[in-house]
């Protein structure tokens, strides 16, 4: 219509330019649907799409579904204060026990060294 | 009306007196524990730098030891070849190779002896005046390997080097010193462990209630059996102290120093094993 109107439309104010804007019917570039009834193989077009579902539907369920809590075990108090309390004095224990270890007569880091006292001329 | 307004103002200097001697007592106490901190800071920083002084002196001996070893094998290298030859080269060569060797063997000495005195003055199981009686024999003796590795280095001729090696003889005792102050430091290491264990008996006591009245006998029996290995260790390092005091007593405690020391070993081995168990009674 637009085009019927270009040459008969005496409005001045239009410019010729601007009549592909006015057309409303598509290129025909991409039809999606005539496209994909032509084509006979949409196997791996619906595996994409279930992929693609499949992959958004894990996405919700690991980050926005509710998790479920495991339940607390509330140690007594005391219990716990007792727990660590001993740490240190094991620490302590441990510590003093890598000390005696390194304190073993067996082991000896010092020794004189093997040099020779006598060098001399012939 | 003067003589309320001069109430007011007194009430209000007591009050600023009063204001102002708490804020002096304030500043007092954050600037003594600012310096029990820095204090306690310094120690560590001390002790910190002990240890990397300590590495350090290792590093040094370590490579000093590697070079003597070095000169040494070309220094007997030299020595056959003058023994078999006997040419002026030879010679030449043999003065330069135990000049060398000589200067290497007084550097390798006095990085030993400066290792043993930084570990001997880390130590803390020695008794101070054994301690700094060690300390200064061992200065004694870097102090002269000292000259004699300057004097060295200034001589040439095979006569000098030959003097020097003779003045060399006379720096006696180090092996003996070594033997001695290791004896010492071996002694001392289990020393600091048994120090060590007598207040983290105590504390296990305490955190198990065993002063209580009410405490577990097979606690209680526990525990006496640990204070009597601990007393078992403390006799016997009591009676090593009082042969280590005996005139060249260390020595031979070295030669011997397994045998010596392990019933002290043995005894705080057990100690420190039942302690591990009275915690977990």
């Amino acid at each position: 219509m637009a085009k019927d109107n270009l040459f008969i439309n005496s409005d001045q104010t239009v410019f010729v330019d601007q009549a592909p804007l006015w057309r409303k019917t598509s290129q025909n570039k991409i039809d999606l649907k005539s496209n994909l009834t032509k084509n006979k193989n949409l196997k791996p077009f619906y595996f994409l799409m279930a992929g693609t579902f499949l992959l958004l539907a894990f996405y919700i369920i690991i980050f926005y579904l509710p998790k479920r809590e495991k339940p607390v075990v509330v140690d007594d108090p005391e219990v716990v204060e007792e727990i660590l309390e001993a740490d240190p004095l094991e620490q302590r224990v441990d510590q003093l026990q890598k000390d005696l270890k390194n304190a073993d007569p067996t082991r000896q880091t010092l020794a004189f060294p093997n040099i020779n006292f006598k060098i001399r001329f012939p | 009306m003067s003589y309320q307004i001069n109430n007011k103002n007194k009430k209000i200097s007591l009050i600023l007196f009063f204001c102002l001697v708490v804020a002096l007592a304030m500043v007092r106490v954050h600037l003594v524990r600012a310096d029990e901190s820095a204090a306690k800071t310094d120690l560590i920083w001390q002790k910190e730098r002990l240890e990397a002084e300590i590495t350090q002196a290792r590093q040094d001996y370590n490579q000093s030891l590697e070079e003597y070893r070095n000169k040494e094998r070309v220094y007997d290298i030299a020595y056959d070849q003058y023994a078999s030859l006997k040419t002026l080269a030879t010679l030449e060569d043999l003065v330069v190779k135990t000049k060398a060797v000589a200067v290497s063997r007084d550097q390798v000495l006095m990085n030993y002896f400066e290792l043993l005195k930084l570990n001997l003055f880390a130590s803390e199981g020695v008794e101070l005046s054994v301690k700094n009686q060690y300390l200064n024999l061992i200065e004694d003796k870097i102090g002269l390997l000292k000259k004699h590795h300057e004097r060295l280095q200034e001589k040439n001729s095979q006569s000098e080097v030959q003097e020097s090696l003779e003045d060399f003889a006379e720096i006696s005792d180090l092996e003996k010193i070594s033997q001695q102050v290791l004896a010492l430091l071996a002694i001392s290491r289990l020393q600091r462990v048994y120090d060590l264990a007598i207040p983290l008996k105590k504390d296990i006591d305490s955190f198990r209630d065993l002063e209580e009245l009410s405490a577990l006998s097979a606690l209680v029996r526990a525990s006496e059996e640990t204070d009597k290995t601990l007393g078992q260790a403390k006799s016997n390092l009591k009676l090593l102290w009082e042969k280590a005091e005996k005139t060249n007593s260390l020595e031979t405690i070295y030669r011997n120093l397994t045998t010596e020391l392990n019933p002290v070993y043995i005894n705080l081995s057990q100690s420190l094993t039942y302690l591990g168990e009275l915690l977990k009674l």
